[in-house]
């Protein structure tokens, strides 16, 4: 809106189109006058140099006025007429030769008033609507005062010269709409850009996905991948074995392995980088003598497409996790927000029928059974609800560690039960808060020279027990210092574990199951 | 008469929720609201004994609720969640209890009456949270309710039944017509209403007799 006002008042220049786009539109508007300026010269000339049955000195000079504007519009370049002080000498001096061969061709009906028409234009053009106004009112003044002078009529000439105001007034409007337009298409084009800058990138990003698919699938796998690194560094001279390891998220996993790196005489590690980011890892089992620095240089080199593999799994890793805990996130969201609200409405509707049917026994012993499985059913939609919001969080193992901390006794801590696959996220948190305080029990009370952890796991079952072989103690009774089982008696009642204790003279085992009852 | 406020976003649970209180002799659900902001409206013109909150809502949540109303302990939170984080939460807000929204009606009305009478739940291990609610599985009725005589519900159940007239009454009793209206006043004067038809309605609805 600003700028628009600005231009409407007309400061003597066009502000209001920004430089870039009004340049080669307005230059395209000022060519078109010059064509239009040997037209208007063409249709006055003839008749002029032919008025009055023959050249007349006033029709020739007035030619020749008109002529030398239309060569100088012509010669002189667009670079040099945008300059301000050039423009306005131009617009000047074509409206002083345009008015000089009209006044010498009778004012008002000479054969020159199309063309000077055209300078009061090329002003507006050039300089805006002030220069054009002025211009034209010049143009104008001049055609009355000649029209005067000469004793013709006064109201003819007034009327022509307003036309000259007009005209530069339709053509500030016309610059105004060629402002849009150039507007127009600069936002369009910039809208253009954007998308296809963002489409270049998300053709990119697919076609990234495409290829680390393809390497997922076709054989490249991480194994494979490890194993044929392993194979360029196993013909390095001193090397007994080697195995490549990747961290994954879950902890570190060896990938790949050619012979035993544990029995070698010294292990080096060769650290598997990609940018700031460490990956994994290769362990090289060494002979004592001999692993020169350019054996590790070369090693570095060849490991390098190994590292990238890694990452790119990581990433992958990344990707798809959390598209999987968007997808957890919003069939969560469903089971709260209308499929569990939905069960517990049509519960309390059976409660509402049972009540008033409590007189038909064998209706009500139906409706009973009724509302006793959609009590159930909406158990397990909590239960499920629960397991969904609850990261899939890896191994029982891994949180047990990081629970337990580094170990330094009393006691030794053995770690030996399998797992075929992670308990239920639901009960992790609980199932590793009472195993670890049954470990700190036995290394803090018992004792013990050796706790183990040993059992089984699988998801929704399993049976895990901490075993001590330290001094016992009677379960029933209330000893003090271990305020530890009551909290772990509570923890597993309400996360629905069974916790069972047993000790005696020697040793104490305390055992935790799920979904074996 | 427990009155009961209601605030779940859910529609067709807070209806039925609403219905089944409503079912019970000692309950009348006053409030019914589907986000926090309004339940604090409204229960600032029509107060309530006992309010019901489901733990997500938009505006306000649960436990933002439970922080602003004067009496937390005299709230039950009723949530899908079943997670112990939930639980925690909901301890700390002070609410008188925690249950799931799949509990029966009988004790999620007896919980109501517990908390209405002061009981806090939240603490509970579930045997003793079952206990609790075992001694409230009973609808406490008005004074006046619990007074009526022998005689009087047989003329209310006489009424349920469309026995209206004093004569008919009087045959079927076998008693004066004069002892039917006197017993009749006595009704209306503990059941707090003006006629036989009203009386015969919360007669019904306070479960005292049933249509047959």
């Amino acid at each position: 809106m600003t700028n628009r006002r600005r231009f409407i008042s007309g400061d003597g220049s066009l502000p209001v189109v920004p430089p870039l786009v009004r340049v080669p539109l307005l230059n395209r508007a000022f060519r078109f006058t010059i064509w239009a300026q040997w037209l208007a010269f063409l249709l006055g000339v003839v008749p002029a140099v032919a008025m009055n049955a023959g050249p007349s000195p006033e029709g020739l000079i007035a030619s020749a006025l008109a002529g030398v504007y239309v060569l100088v519009s012509n010669a002189v370049p667009m670079g040099v007429l945008n300059r301000r002080f050039v423009a306005d000498g131009f617009a000047l001096g074509a409206a002083l030769l345009c008015m000089g061969a009209v006044i010498l061709t009778d004012a008002k009906d000479s054969p020159f008033v199309l063309l000077s028409l055209i300078p009061p234009i090329q002003a507006t053009l050039l300089r805006g609507g002030r220069a054009g106004f002025s211009t034209g009112g010049l143009s104008g003044t001049l055609l009355v005062a000649a029209q005067l002078a000469r004793g013709g009529g006064v109201v003819p000439a007034v009327g022509l010269a307003v036309i000259y105001l007009v005209v530069v007034a339709t053509m500030i409007q016309l610059i105004r709409i060629l402002g849009d337009i150039s507007r127009l298409a600069a936002a369009s084009e910039a809208r253009s850009v954007g998308v296809e800058q963002k489409l270049a990138s998300l053709e990119e990003a697919h076609r990234l996905l495409s290829e680390l698919a393809r390497m997922g699938t076709e054989g490249m796998s991480l194994p494979d991948q490890g194993r044929q690194v392993l194979e360029w560094v196993g013909a390095e001279p001193g090397l007994k074995a080697s195995e490549a390891v990747l961290y994954a998220p879950n902890g570190s996993i060896v990938v790949s392995r050619a012979g035993d790196v544990a029995s070698a005489a010294s292990i080096r590690t060769v650290p598997l980088t990609v940018g700031s980011r460490r990956v994994g890892e290769i362990r090289l089992g060494l002979n004592i003598e001999g692993f020169s620095q350019e054996s590790v240089d070369r090693v570095d080199t060849m490991v390098r497409p190994l590292a990238l593999a890694f990452a790119n799994s990581l990433l992958l890793e990344e990707i798809v996790h959390q598209a999987v805990s968007r997808e957890r996130s919003r069939v969560a969201r469903d089971l709260h927000d209308e499929i569990g609200p939905s069960l517990a409405s049509l519960g309390l509707s059976l409660d509402v029928a049972l009540m008033s049917h409590r007189a038909e026994p064998a209706l009500a012993a139906h409706m009973q059974t009724l509302r006793a499985n959609v009590s159930e059913l909406i158990e397990d939609v909590r239960a499920t609800m629960s397991d969904l919001r609850t990261e899939p969080t890896g191994a029982l193992g891994r949180h047990l560690a990081d629970a337990i901390g580094p170990w330094a006794g009393p006691g030794q801590l053995e770690v030996a039960f399998s797992e075929r696959r992670p308990p239920r996220p639901g009960l992790l948190p609980d199932l590793v808060g009472i195993l670890a305080e049954a470990v700190r029990n036995a290394s803090r009370h018992s004792s013990a020279t050796v706790i183990s952890i040993e059992g089984w796991a699988d998801f929704d079952r399993g049976a895990i027990s901490v075993v001590d072989n330290g001094r016992g103690f009677d379960p029933v009774a209330n000893h003090q210092g271990h305020y530890g089982l009551v909290g772990m008696r509570e923890r597993a009642t309400e996360a629905g574990l069974e916790l069972s204790l047993a000790s005696g003279g020697v040793g104490t085992t305390v055992k935790v199951t799920w979904g074996l009852s | 008469m427990i009155r009961v406020a209601i605030a779940d976003d859910h529609q067709l649970f807070a209806q039925g929720l609403g219905d089944a209180l409503n079912s019970q002799p000692d309950m009348r659900v006053v409030v019914m609201a589907t986000d926090g902001r309004s339940l604090l409206e409204k229960l600032s013109s029509q107060p309530a004994d006992v309010v019901l909150i489901d733990l997500d809502m938009p505006g306000l949540n649960g436990v933002e609720v439970l922080s602003r109303l004067p009496k937390p302990d005299r709230a039950l939170v009723v949530s899908m969640h079943a997670d112990s984080a939930t639980a925690e939460a909901v301890k700390r807000s002070g609410a008188g209890g925690f249950f799931s929204k799949g509990t029966s009606l009988v004790d999620l009305a007896a919980g109501i009456r517990a908390v209405a009478g002061g009981a806090r739940l939240m603490s509970l291990t579930a045997e003793e949270l079952t206990a609790a609610l075992r001694e409230h599985l009973k609808p406490v009725l008005d004074e006046g309710a619990a007074s009526l005589t022998e005689r009087e519900k047989e003329i209310l159940s006489l009424l349920a039944n469309g026995v209206s007239s004093t004569e008919d009454l009087a045959d079927r009793l076998f008693i004066s017509q004069k002892t039917v209206k006197n017993h009749l006043a006595s009704i209306f004067g503990k059941l707090a209403v003006a006629d036989r038809t009203q009386a015969a309605i919360e007669a019904i609805r306070l479960g005292l007799t049933r249509p047959k």
